[in-house]
């Protein structure tokens, strides 16, 4: 059984540890990380771990970490240029390869990524990011452990989400959090801090424990299963929200409403830039946004019910 | 936080004239050492060491800057000093080794030193960095919001004073940015082989400090990251690591064969030349037209060449002058 | 020498006292170094600093020489008078280049437009048991680069007029303040390590040499614990019918070379005692400036009771051996008078 892997060795180290409480996550911590995962992997026989190499020797840092215990990885065919690319091509690569789950290292740029390039990836997102509202933040051997069993059993151990498919005049992408539109028409340093420049967004989630954007909607109620929620930001009320590490800000929220699988949207800020999943990325003109099946995530308690 | 159109002009401007005085110095460098290259000759004696793809880092710090705030640079400090201001033409005297450069000839292109603004480099790896920590005492000690900026490369970052520099700074809660230019290479040495961790921007926390990685040579994301660590430190907050990945386009001195570094690797660089990608930005987002960027090049290409004509036109120190300037007299007396 | 009061100092409290002056009057003197705040210094130079100027002004610094000697240079440039305290001499091999490449070369890159107004204290000095990296003197390395002036007291007087000159230059000034001049109450009782202190400030020119002791058939130039040394030699050659003069330096750099050619002039034969390495020093300096001065007033070959170019050793007869003693300087006074 084939296994992908894709370690974003950039998360967790942008501008939001000066602006927010965010914590560092160093290179050698991530591969700690992915060696204990590889340790979990390993523990089941018959699964070969296809990995992206990257340029600061992380994924071989955690493969020599792990040692024989971990599960023998190979590295993916595939050129190294040390952006988010890579992610997105390593992604359609195992796609090609039907790999039987696809396990990112990273934070939610680094699962949005993975999706772009393979929209309904069996996706295993292990945290390492500033904001982890989407990814999995238990025990990577743990992790590991329930993604060997869950490739190895055949069970179906994998959840649909929704996701946001964005379209502007640059193209098509994919967000599996949200989408926000902001004021600053740079990418910049690419994260998004200030509470001030929203304009509207789209969030995939209500769960109360997310941090960022989805923290907004989850205070404004339950959102139903393959729903996006639409949020106009400004006017009069606000809603309390967990915006970053250590940042608790209340946020105006103008009106939302709830869109079914297949909805459509334009976009109505000319003027501004279009964060996907946190960070700055394009242009808002003509944009249009659809609600999308999105990648499936690993439940973990029913992967390791067969133990 | 829109950013202001000003401030991203004037980004680009100054990397204009960056780029424009780094070749024009090369051009001159190279004019009279040839056939043969002996360094001795000509011009402009002695080692070169240029920053063309390394404007980004020094440009982003610029909007921010105010007066006072001190700066300490490498050997390779021009793109450093220009962004902060440093008059062009004592600049360029100096390194053409006259009378009417900033140290009046004794100093050269590694040993630059501006008193407004505030700027200093060395031709010692890690030099300035304690340097920067000690302008941040005073600054604390006199009550400003000052800030001072130490500028190292990656290479540095193995020195001791890095190090020492650092926990200075964090221990006494100190005013001190320190910014590691990233070009991967120390003279011919890859940081693959120099450093054990990945990313400098990591060994902040061994100190007790925040570090931010910029992982593109993107003067706007610059921008907004010293922004941030600028702010942070003339609040009170304290110091921080800013480490920039960027690009040195050319060898490590002028007349390095740069063999080390492969076709495919140059190649690369010059593709992602950062003059050509914000150009191009810029005109995208409508904030500069054609005849704008062809106005602006003119402008300092101007300015550059007023600059290097006042040095070639200014004469050389008297030679018994050497003798000048060991000690400074003394202003108070008992 | 005006001796205002009979108020007697050891040159360690006078050396505190110079220092403590100058931060009364002046706010931008502060001092850094390792255990110069509480403990008031190892050697007690900055004894009662802390509890007079808090914690903002006498600070003790981490053990990273490059980071607070470098810090030193910084503030220096940016309106602050520092004193900073090199432990040991022998320490500098860890720092050097901020001390030799850039605090004493900025104001030359500059052209004369930075200042860099550095007093960097160091205590120097062997004859009590330290071994071979916590006894040297080394100030003929420090004044042989060119850009820091190099100070090196006798005695309480010189050594508070000295500090007290030191931090009003706007130039780099190494201080060494040898170990066995100060007083210090572990240490060896050393008599001329006491002397009598006028309480106001009061300034010792850098660059002039003294003349401690009148004499007319030898001149012994010396600095440091040596001038004592040298002081004791004299009153034994006294006895002997020698009457020999002794110079004290006080200063490297500046050198007072004529001060050194008129001593030589006066008595034609001349001694140098150098507790620093015989080659390539100071007393070669010395001697190079008397035969260059006074060539033709010279009625024998100048010559130096040094100490040997050897690791300073650690076993008692082997250490006494090996630097100048009283002994050696007065055998070499009595061989000196008999050459030529």
């Amino acid at each position: 059984m084939l296994v992908g892997l894709v370690a974003n060795p950039t998360s967790s180290k942008d501008i939001r540890r000066l602006t927010t409480l965010a914590r560092v996550i160093d290179v050698e911590e991530k591969a700690n990380l992915v060696a204990r995962l590889l340790v979990g992997i390993g523990s089941e026989k018959g699964i070969e771990v296809l990995g992206l190499d990257d340029q600061s020797g992380l994924l071989r840092r955690a493969i020599a970490l792990a040692g024989s215990a971990g599960s023998p990885v190979d590295f993916l065919p595939i050129e190294v240029e040390g952006t988010e690319a890579d992610t997105r091509r390593a992604a359609t690569y195992l796609a090609k390869m039907e790999a039987a789950a696809l396990v990112t290292v990273g934070g939610d740029g680094t699962v949005r990524a993975a999706a772009e390039g393979w929209p309904q990836a069996p996706l295993v997102p292990l945290a390492a990011g500033t904001n982890n509202a989407f990814a999995i933040t238990d025990e990577p051997s743990v992790v590991g452990l329930a993604t060997a069993l869950a490739v190895t059993t055949g069970a179906d151990a994998f959840l649909p989400t929704t996701a946001i498919e964005v379209e502007t005049v640059e193209g098509r992408s994919l967000a599996v959090i949200d989408v926000v539109v902001v004021r600053n028409r740079w990418v910049g340093a690419g994260a998004i801090w200030d509470a001030s420049e929203l304009l509207e967004g789209l969030v995939t989630t209500s769960r109360r424990t997310a941090v960022g954007i989805a923290s907004v909607s989850a205070a404004l109620g339950p959102l139903e299963q393959g729903h996006v929620r639409h949020l106009r930001f400004g006017g009069e009320r606000s809603v309390r929200a967990v915006f970053g590490p250590g940042l608790i800000l209340d946020i105006p929220v103008a009106g939302h409403v709830d869109l079914p699988m297949g909805a459509e949207l334009s976009l109505s800020e000319e003027n501004g830039m279009v964060a996907l999943d946190g960070e700055r990325r394009l242009p808002a003109r003509a944009g249009l946004v659809r609600v999308v099946e999105g990648p499936r995530v690993l439940d973990l308690e029913s992967a390791l019910r067969v133990l | 936080m829109d950013i202001p159109r000003e401030h991203l002009v004037d980004m680009y401007q100054t990397m204009v004239k960056i780029r424009r005085f780094e070749e024009r110095i090369r051009e001159i460098y190279f004019a009279d050492k040839l056939p043969a290259f002996d360094i001795a000759a000509g011009l402009i004696p002695g080692e070169m060491h240029l920053a063309a793809g390394q404007e980004p880092v020094a440009v982003g710090m610029s909007p921010h800057l105010k007066e006072g705030d001190a700066i300490t640079a490498t050997h390779r400090p021009h793109h450093v000093a220009i962004a902060q201001g440093v008059d062009l033409k004592r600049m360029a005297a100096e390194i053409f080794g006259r009378d009417t450069g900033l140290g009046h000839g004794k100093g050269g292109h590694m040993h630059l030193f501006s008193v407004e603004p505030n700027f200093g480099c060395s031709g010692i790896v890690g030099e300035g960095i304690p340097v920067a920590v000690g302008a941040a005492m005073a600054f604390r000690h006199h009550g400003s919001d000052n800030v001072a900026l130490s500028f190292f490369g990656e290479g540095a970052a193995n020195q001791g004073s890095f190090h020492e520099s650092l926990n200075l700074a964090a221990l006494w809660n100190l005013p001190v940015v320190f910014v590691c230019e990233d070009n991967a290479y120390a003279i011919s040495v890859p940081k693959t082989a120099s450093t054990a961790i990945a990313d400098n921007s990591d060994r902040a926390a061994a100190y007790g400090i925040p570090g931010v990685l910029v992982g593109n040579n993107d003067p706007v994301a610059v921008y907004e990251v010293m922004g941030e660590a600028i702010a942070r430190a003339r609040r009170g907050e304290g110091p921080s690591l800013v480490e920039i990945k960027t690009d040195r386009l050319w060898g490590h001195f002028e007349g390095d064969a740069d063999a080390y570094r492969s076709d495919k690797f140059k190649t690369e660089m010059l593709e992602r030349d950062p003059m050509v990608g914000y150009a191009k930005r810029l005109s995208d987002e409508g904030i500069l037209n054609e005849s704008d960027i062809a106005a602006i090049q003119q402008a300092m290409y101007d300015e550059v060449e007023e600059a290097l004509q006042y040095a070639q036109d200014s004469p050389y120190p008297e030679p018994e002058s050497a003798l000048e300037h060991v000690f400074a007299e003394r202003t108070v007396t008992l | 020498m005006t001796a205002k009061t009979e108020r007697k100092l050891t040159t360690q409290k006078a050396i505190a006292e110079g220092i403590a002056l100058e931060m009364r009057s002046d706010d931008s003197v502060f001092v850094m170094g390792e255990d110069i705040g509480t403990y008031g210094g190892i050697f007690g130079a900055t004894e009662g600093l802390l509890d007079e100027f808090g914690e903002k002004r006498v600070i003790d610094t981490p053990i990273s020489e490059t980071g607070f000697i470098g810090a030193a240079v910084g503030a220096a440039i940016n309106g602050m008078r520092p004193i900073v305290e090199l432990m040991f001499v022998d320490f500098f091999g860890v720092c050097m280049d901020q001390i030799y490449n850039n605090m004493a070369k900025i104001h030359y890159f500059s052209g004369g437009n930075v200042k860099v107004p550095v007093v960097l204290t160091t205590a120097v000095g062997g004859g009590y048991g330290d071994a071979g990296q916590h006894s040297q003197t080394l100030w003929g390395t420090f004044a042989h680069m060119p850009g820091m002036k190099v100070v090196v007291p006798s005695n309480p007087y010189d050594a508070k007029g000295l500090m007290i000159a030191a931090i009003r230059e706007d130039n780099p000034v190494v201080y060494m303040f040898h170990k066995g001049v100060l007083g210090l109450g572990w240490m060896t009782p050393n008599p001329r390590a006491t002397g009598e202190v006028p309480e106001e400030p009061y300034e010792v020119p850098i660059g002039k040499a003294n003349v401690v002791r009148e004499g007319t058939d030898l001149t012994i130039a010396t600095i440091g614990l040596s001038v004592h040394k040298a002081l004791d030699a004299a009153e034994q050659l006294e006895e002997k019918g020698i009457s020999a003069e002794v110079l004290d330096l006080r200063s490297l750099v500046p050198l007072d070379r004529e001060g050194i050619v008129a001593s030589v002039e006066k008595t034609h034969r001349l001694m140098v005692v150098d507790e620093d390495y015989h080659s390539f020093g100071m007393s070669g300096e010395v001697i190079t400036t008397a035969i260059e001065g006074a060539f033709d007033y010279l009625d024998a070959p100048p010559v130096r009771v040094t100490t040997p170019d050897i690791p300073i050793p650690y076993s008692r007869p082997l250490e006494q051996w090996a630097l100048p003693s009283i002994e050696r300087i007065v055998e070499a006074s009595s061989n000196l008078l008999v050459a030529g």
